[in-house]
């Protein structure tokens, strides 16, 4: 698996939500098939839950998901049809936790299929584990990560890459 | 240009292996991989994995299933848990995969958080998959990680193999 670098962002100033634009479908003359993204220190001031749209659609019903989770003492499991964007971490971010995210979103590029994605989220809570869908055949060209009504603190941040085809 | 690099490739000779070090790693890039086959000549199959050589402020929490039943729980502080992984008690040949990614590992003000993807299996005894996070309560750039069986003394055995990546 190649992995290329596409963007990364930083946070600098509290802000509630972190935006990647304009998604290449090639990297340095190489097309890149799925999306990796890694959210890593993630902090916001208060609890909040984190959340993720594509093309900054929000229709309702649109990103069905469902995951599993340990708490250390007990485990469970849940899920959600109806949606109007990916809830990323079920529960609330911890403030101060230093959250971490890792995301693959396949087939990116296609316009023949829903997307469909896998995560890994770490928080002071315990593993999650996702799989999601975005019920749309468009080709991803942006994706947004925001929190309800908080903002990320600083240093907060984000690396997206593309998974070579 | 790719984003990922292998850094170092240690694969475990007739000998075995007591402990697998990767030091001075580049501080180039934003993250770590760590990719592992791995089988011991222990008992158990708990197997750890340090930075810097430090045994303190680790938690590790773990969601583990086994096909008929699913549990988490917490574990050591001592150092990052890889997993109970395949040992001398599993079938002959087998060994476990691991993947351990820890990002933003350079930072010199953040604590590490990591997340672990792990299995034993042979068909034979109780197959367990364990979905493993946890955070490091330091600050210090990660420079050198080691890893080491549960029981001192014993030894990773040979054809394990561990690789160490960076992602820019």
């Amino acid at each position: 698996m190649a992995l290329l670098p596409i963007a990364s962002q930083i946070v600098s100033t509290p802000v509630n939500q972190v935006q990647f634009t304009s998604i290449p479908t090639s990297v340095n003359g190489v097309t890149i098939r799925d999306l990796l993204l890694i959210g890593s220190n993630m902090t916001a001031s208060l609890d909040d839950s984190i959340r993720v749209r594509l093309n900054n659609a929000s229709s309702t019903n649109t990103y069905p998901h469902l995951f599993m989770l340990g708490s250390g003492s007990s485990s469970g499991q849940s899920g959600s049809n109806n949606g109007n964007a990916w809830f990323i971490q079920d529960g609330n971010l911890a403030t101060n936790q230093q959250d971490m995210v890792v995301m693959h979103i396949l087939d990116f590029t296609q316009t023949d299929k829903h997307k469909t994605a896998l995560w890994r989220y770490s928080n002071g809570f315990g593993p999650y584990a996702y799989a999601a869908r975005w019920a749309d055949t468009s080709a991803v060209v942006s994706l947004q990560i925001f929190l309800n009504t908080q903002n990320f603190n600083a240093g907060s941040r984000f690396d997206l890459y593309g998974v070579q085809a | 240009m790719t984003a990922m690099t292998l850094v170092s490739t240690v694969a475990v000779g007739s000998g075995g292996a007591t402990s697998v070090d990767f030091n001075s790693i580049p501080q180039t890039g934003k993250t770590l991989l760590v990719l592992s086959s791995i089988r011991t000549n222990d008992n158990a199959g708990g197997t750890f994995l340090r930075f810097n050589g430090s045994s303190a402020n680790y938690n590790n929490r773990l969601l583990q299933g086994n096909g008929s039943s699913v549990i988490s729980y917490n574990n050591i502080t001592s150092a990052v848990f890889l997993g109970d992984l395949n040992n001398q008690q599993n079938l002959a040949n087998t060994f476990s995969n691991v993947v351990c990614t820890i990002p933003n590992y350079t930072s010199a003000t953040a604590f590490k958080r990591y997340a672990i993807e792990s299995v034993s299996e042979d068909n034979v005894n109780t197959a367990n998959q364990m979905i493993i996070t946890g955070r490091w309560q330091d600050t210090s750039a990660i420079t050198s990680i080691t890893l080491t069986t549960q029981n001192a003394g014993q030894a990773f055995v040979q054809h394990s193999s561990f690789s160490l990546y960076i992602i820019s």
